[in-house]
């Protein structure tokens, strides 16, 4: 299988630039999310993009249930991307659960990044009450969710994509998100659900030895403000900053307030 | 006797001796261990290949190797390469598929372990020079076919117990009562409904002597004990035939009248009757 196709990398930016920024998006969204935020770094850096497995133009041919149960397969896949494009002094930015596979690539080979940005990204999304932590959702609220989807799945993202958008003002955005997510499998997207919202790497922070920054919105539905700060306490000196946006995409809603926190960390 | 053929041994017998009674799944993940115990390695696991996109590494030892997936293509091309033999690495090659599985070490063993539907490799890793000499690998060939049974032998069980978890599963959802009894005399089977109109312990495997006991009792506890007891005996009268919409009407604080159905059931390996019983 050719890499390029299967993920539908891209390349953008300056290739004569010493430096590289690595764009990976979450779910139900692909790289063209970043399309407001890649021109404000395409003269100093060069930039590779990419389609997570199941997402965006992704060769759907070799998605397979099983190497995408967790998100090994996800980070298998990074890695494979990484080598296919030789970046040089690394800046991995990842949104949602792509920020936590760029940190699984991170702390499996820590040459592959200099610096990890992580947008929205959370280690569990499950409350854990043995530990006390708090991920924003319970038991009952994700069997819910599941049965959502799988029920009725055109009902879901009607009722899911603002929600998770807000930005109430603007209703295109949502209807944005809701027309990304329609034009995923059901039975993928299902999939990629369980893979995200069942995970738990919380064990993965303390062994993160890249500077890395964490991005938190206000009023974001799927990461609590609380889990980014469980973040930044058990990253070994990682940075947290709270932008001026609202909602999970901050790339989709607020670019500008993303592309402020990106130019002051890389 | 030779320290290679030895080890060989105790792995046939230490395997042998499993106990039965634990889940099949912890048989594997005992048998790879016990290879990395007796060869004195730093990194024993399997890897499955699952299908054409996905080879998951499973039944590690140290156990955070487990869920890790490595591409399928570069390692069965490496198998390929060299026809499907046991791989002996005194030194890494350069295109190594298992860079990330053999970080830290010095040399390794891949063993291939080809069966259905399923094939996987047994990884063996040392930080330590070793010597593959002949006993070794007479040896490893020892341990590869008995891994092989193991791995054929983990492989139809879970086959099996899925089997029977979604039949039982659809069994027990049905809203009648049914009893199946093997003609043989040592096999039957209840669902849920039926065990508690038996009054049975619960669903599941029970002898015929007890189901027919039970069957007897249900039927004494009739109103219409004669006419049921007349109607069974034209219908044993072969084995071939069958009932349906037979009243069993029973008294009691609540009066209930079950419509029963006796079937035969045959097939190849299979010989008895199904009971079903309706409210």
């Amino acid at each position: 299988m050719d890499l390029s196709k299967k993920h539908n990398i891209h390349f953008a930016g300056n290739p004569q630039a010493g430096k590289t920024l690595v764009f990976g998006h979450g779910f139900g969204i692909d790289q063209q999310s970043f399309s407001q935020i890649v021109p404000a770094f395409e003269q100093d850096y060069r930039i590779v993009l990419y389609d997570n497995a199941g997402g965006g133009n992704s060769d759907l041919s070799s998605y397979s249930y099983e190497r995408y149960e967790t998100l090994e397969g996800y980070v298998t896949d990074l890695m494979s991307i990484m080598a296919f494009a030789q970046g040089t002094h690394t800046t991995f930015i990842g949104h949602s659960v792509s920020g936590m596979i760029g940190m699984m690539v991170a702390n499996r080979q820590p040459q592959l990044f200099d610096k990890l940005v992580l947008i929205g990204s959370s280690p569990r999304y499950l409350d854990d009450q043995h530990s006390s932590y708090i991920g924003g959702f319970d038991d009952a609220a994700l069997k819910a969710l599941f049965e959502a989807m799988q029920t009725n799945y055109e009902a879901w993202v009607i009722g899911f994509s603002p929600m998770a958008m807000r930005n109430e003002d603007r209703p295109e955005l949502a209807k944005q998100f809701a027309s990304s997510l329609q034009a995923l499998r059901p039975d993928i997207a299902l999939a990629v659900a369980k893979a995200i919202f069942l995970l738990d790497h919380r064990q993965e922070l303390p062994r993160v030895s890249h500077p890395t920054l964490v991005i938190q919105t206000a009023n974001d539905i799927v990461v609590p403000p609380i889990v980014s700060e469980y973040m930044e306490r058990h990253i070994p000196g990682s940075k947290r900053i709270k932008i001026n946006a609202e909602g999970h995409f901050p790339q989709l809603s607020a670019p500008h307030e993303v592309i402020a926190a990106l130019q002051s960390f890389v | 006797m030779i320290k290679w053929e030895s080890k060989a041994l105790d792995f046939i017998n230490q395997t042998s001796r499993w106990d039965k009674e634990k889940h099949i799944s912890s048989f594997l993940a005992f048998s790879i261990s016990l290879v990395k115990n007796l060869l004195q390695a730093d990194v024993a696991l399997q890897l499955e290949f699952e299908n054409e996109h996905s080879a998951k590494v499973k039944n590690a030892s140290p156990n955070f190797h487990n869920g890790a997936v490595v591409n399928p293509d570069p390692v069965r091309q490496l198998l390929y390469r060299n026809a499907f033999k046991t791989i002996y690495w005194q030194e890494f090659p350069a295109d190594n598929p298992l860079k990330d599985q053999l970080e830290d070490l010095l040399c390794a063993v891949i063993i291939p372990i080809n069966i259905e539907p399923h094939n996987s490799l047994l990884l063996l890793g040392w930080s330590d020079p070793q010597e593959f000499d002949q006993g070794f690998q007479d040896c490893i060939e020892t341990i590869r076919l008995r891994l092989k049974e193991i791995l054929t032998q983990t492989q139809e069980r879970l086959y099996f117990q899925g089997i029977a978890i979604r039949f039982a599963a659809i069994l027990h959802s049905l809203p009648h009562a049914v009893v199946f009894i093997n003609n043989d005399g040592y096999a039957g089977w209840v669902n849920q409904k039926a065990a508690d109109i038996l009054e049975l312990a619960g669903p599941g495997e029970q002898l015929p002597a007890i189901l027919s006991d039970a069957m007897t009792q249900l039927r004494n506890r009739a109103v219409n004990t004669e006419d049921i007891y007349n109607t069974a005996i034209q219908l044993f009268a072969s084995p071939e035939n069958a009932i349906s919409d037979w009243e069993w009407k029973l008294d009691g604080e609540s009066p209930i009248t079950y419509r029963v159905s006796c079937l035969p059931v045959t097939s190849q390996r299979i010989n008895g009757r199904l009971w079903i019983f309706e409210e």
